[in-house]
Order: C-alpha cells, then structure tokens, then sequence
C-alpha cells in the first residue's frame, strides 16, 4: 500500500509541475519575434552575430558553446561572456567579433554543433538592417 | 504535454522491463560537448537503522553506517558517445549483527570498492523549446576490493548491466527515468533498477529535484528510496549537488537479516572542461 500511497504522490507532484507551468513548456518564439529580438542585440554592431540554436533551454548550454567558440581566431573572447552570450528564450547564441576581423559563420555553427546543439540560421547587421543569413553548404 | 503524450511518456519510461538508474558524471548531465571531460568527487552518508529479515524488524535499533567518497571521471567523444568510470573508497562501514547466542556483533570494512565502467550512448535531440536525450549504456564492474572483511560494502565480483534512459528539459522543468539491471558472479543476485527525477529549474544556475529509485534483486530485495536534492553551477567548471534520500520501503532479503529503513546523504563538487 504504501508504494502505491508512494507512486500517486510522484505522479501528483508532475502533474502539478505541469499545471503551474501551464501545462505546456516555454512556445518557440516565432521567426518574427526572434528577428526583433537579434535586431535589439545586434542593431548597428557589426562585431556581433546572432545564431538561432535549436535546443538552448539553460545557461549551462552555454559552457560547451563557450569552450568551442573561443576557440575561434575572430571570436574576441574579451566581450560578452568569454566571447558568447545566450539568450535563452529566443533560442538566440550572441557571438563577439574581435573588431577589424572576418568572422566565418560555417565556424561558428560548427563550434555550437560541437557544443551538443543545432544551430538553424543566424543574424547579422548589415549596415542598415538585421537579416537573416543561411549557412552556407558544404 | 498533454494527457495521452504523458500516458506515452511514462509507458516508455517503464516498458523497458525494469530498470537501473545510473548516475553518471559530471552530476548527470555534463559534458556534453565534444572533447570535455571532467571529474568528481561525491561523499556520501549511509545510515541504516534497523535490522530486517524480507518485510520484518528482527532487531530494531541494529544499525548500519557506511561512510564512502566516491571518485568518478567522464570523457566525451562527441554527443553520442562518452565514457565513465565510477570508483568508491570506503571510508568506514559498520554494521550491527547478531551474534550465534543473539547478542550485538559489530563488523568493520573500509578500503577502495568496485570500479564501475560504462560506456553512455546518447541520442541528443534538440527542439526549438526543449532539449533532450536518449541513453543506452552498457557497464561493467570491474572487483577491486578486498574481500576478507566479514562485512562488504563492495561485493568483490564482476558484473555487467544494462541502463536505459530518457530525459528531457525545458526552461522550467527537467525530467530524467531510467531503467536497467545489472547480472553479478555468484553467489551475488542479479539487480534490477528504476529511477525517476522531476527538477525545477529555480534559477538559472540552479536546479531543484526529486528524485525516486526503485531497485529490487533476485532474492526478493525490494527498496524504495526518494527524496529531494539540489544542483548549483557554481561557474562554467565547478558544479555542485546535495541530494539526501530516505527508504519508504525497505524490504531485504527474506533468506537472511540485512539492514533496512535508511536514510542516505550525499554532497558532491564536480569539474568540467
């Protein structure tokens, strides 16, 4: 009796959990939104990109993002946080550029695959706008 | 996730027959990166405060202590492969029995246990507003403690098992079940497992379980222990985590007394690069 006592107290605690959180997790934030959330992080700084990343749900994914980014040559490690910021509810890998150099984007999508996570597309100022940019193919 | 999907959900989570859960460093969830690596040590308290025999107290207040670190290192090959090793040092065991004429007995062990070998397989999936994994990890238990002590912690046998596992995170919440067994030489009874962790996600450098493992053996062993714990990312490469779970059922052996009704603590720091 008192596995069962037990079990239904397990299973109460989640369906609570569920209920205050609404029953279903944080929605993916639509591209509109996430191009206006890049768009605050990156308007008129050429010296930073955006990645949109499937799979960023903590801080703690940043940490694997960080070793393998700051790997990078043009990745200046001395802005942001060690050269990489999150913002974690547009799915959204903020990436510093050192000033002066190319940033190559197939390396910054590679460095964040290595991390454990899917990076889509990124955003990037082109002078007048944030766009969206697609990786190019290999 | 609506109704039918939990439904779903926790079919899988039990199907697999039954279960082991797996702790595995660093603090279950890192790294996850390709090339990281790390360690950990965790201390752990166990106290047992009576003696049973199956369901029943044959000597209340005869109680078991064992006091053990635990030192556990992880490499990651990429995502979908890493490997572990799982190596405990008693640092003191004492145990209550009872003696040929029915008095006290007190047995000591102390001394390096079993190392533990696995290898995690893991199937990563990344979703726009969640994250997650599939694991299946052989091990095996490599003996490495004495075995002339009267009392053992560590059997001193080899071993192999089996664990599969699921789990998921959002923003707010985390979920994690595993199952699997593990098949000892003999005279050691096969042991299944089965745990399940519901975490919160607080702060954003700071989780809240609770977390519930079932385990059962051959011998008609059956424990069911659960009870909170909480992780702290203290920076990008030290992690900590204290977790304290209690026996609500306890049931040993029938074929003779073990020790039951426990309590276990743990604190752990752990490492990743």
């Amino acid at each position: 009796m008192k596995i069962y006592t037990y079990l239904s107290i397990i299973l109460f605690s989640f369906v609570s959990q569920q209920v205050q959180a609404g029953g279903e997790p944080v929605p993916e934030v639509s591209p509109e939104v996430r191009l206006e959330s890049a768009t605050e992080h990156l308007s008129g700084q050429s010296n930073q990109i955006a990645v949109f990343t499937k799979g960023l749900i903590c801080s703690s994914c940043a940490i694997g993002i960080r070793i393998h980014s700051k790997k990078l040559d043009f990745v200046d490690t001395k802005k942001l946080s060690k050269g990489t910021d999150l913002d974690i509810k547009n799915q959204l890998v903020i990436v510093a550029i050192k000033e002066g150099e190319t940033y190559d984007a197939n390396k910054v999508r590679d460095a964040i695959y290595k991390a454990g996570y899917d990076p889509v597309h990124y955003y990037a100022w082109d002078g007048e706008a944030v766009s969206m940019k697609n990786f190019t193919q290999e | 996730m609506n109704v039918r999907k939990f439904v779903c959900w926790l079919a899988v989570s039990v199907a697999p027959v039954a279960p082991n859960w797996a702790d595995q460093p660093i603090m279950n969830m890192m790294p996850r990166w390709d090339g990281g690596y790390g360690f950990q040590v965790l201390a752990e308290q166990l106290h047992r405060s009576d003696l049973k025999q199956g369901d029943d107290v044959v000597a209340r207040g005869f109680t078991e202590d064992v006091t053990q670190l635990h030192l556990q290192g992880v490499y990651t090959w990429d995502r979908s492969i890493r490997l572990t090793a799982k190596l405990p040092y008693v640092v003191d065991a004492r145990r209550e029995v009872l003696g040929p004429l029915g008095q006290k007995v007190v047995q000591r062990d102390e001394g390096i246990g079993d190392l533990t070998v696995a290898l995690p397989l893991k199937k990563y999936f990344n979703l726009s507003e969640r994250s997650g994994s599939w694991t299946l990890a052989p091990q095996i238990r490599i003996p490495l403690g004495k075995e002339n002590d009267e009392f053992e912690v560590w059997d001193g046998v080899w071993g192999g098992g089996l664990s599969f596992g699921y789990e998921t995170e959002t923003y707010d919440w985390f979920i994690a079940t595993s199952a699997g067994f593990w098949i000892f030489e003999q005279p050691e009874p096969a042991e299944w497992s089965f745990s399940l962790d519901l975490g919160w996600n607080a702060r954003e450098d700071m989780q809240i379980l609770w977390e519930s493992d079932l385990s059962w053996d051959d011998e008609s062993k059956f424990f069911l222990s659960a009870g909170p714990a909480l992780y702290w990312r203290w920076n990008d490469k030290t992690h900590i985590r204290i977790e304290w779970k209690h026996d609500f059922v306890s049931r040993v052996t029938s074929s003779r007394p073990d020790h039951g009704n426990g309590d276990r603590f743990s604190a752990g720091i752990g490492f990743v690069f």
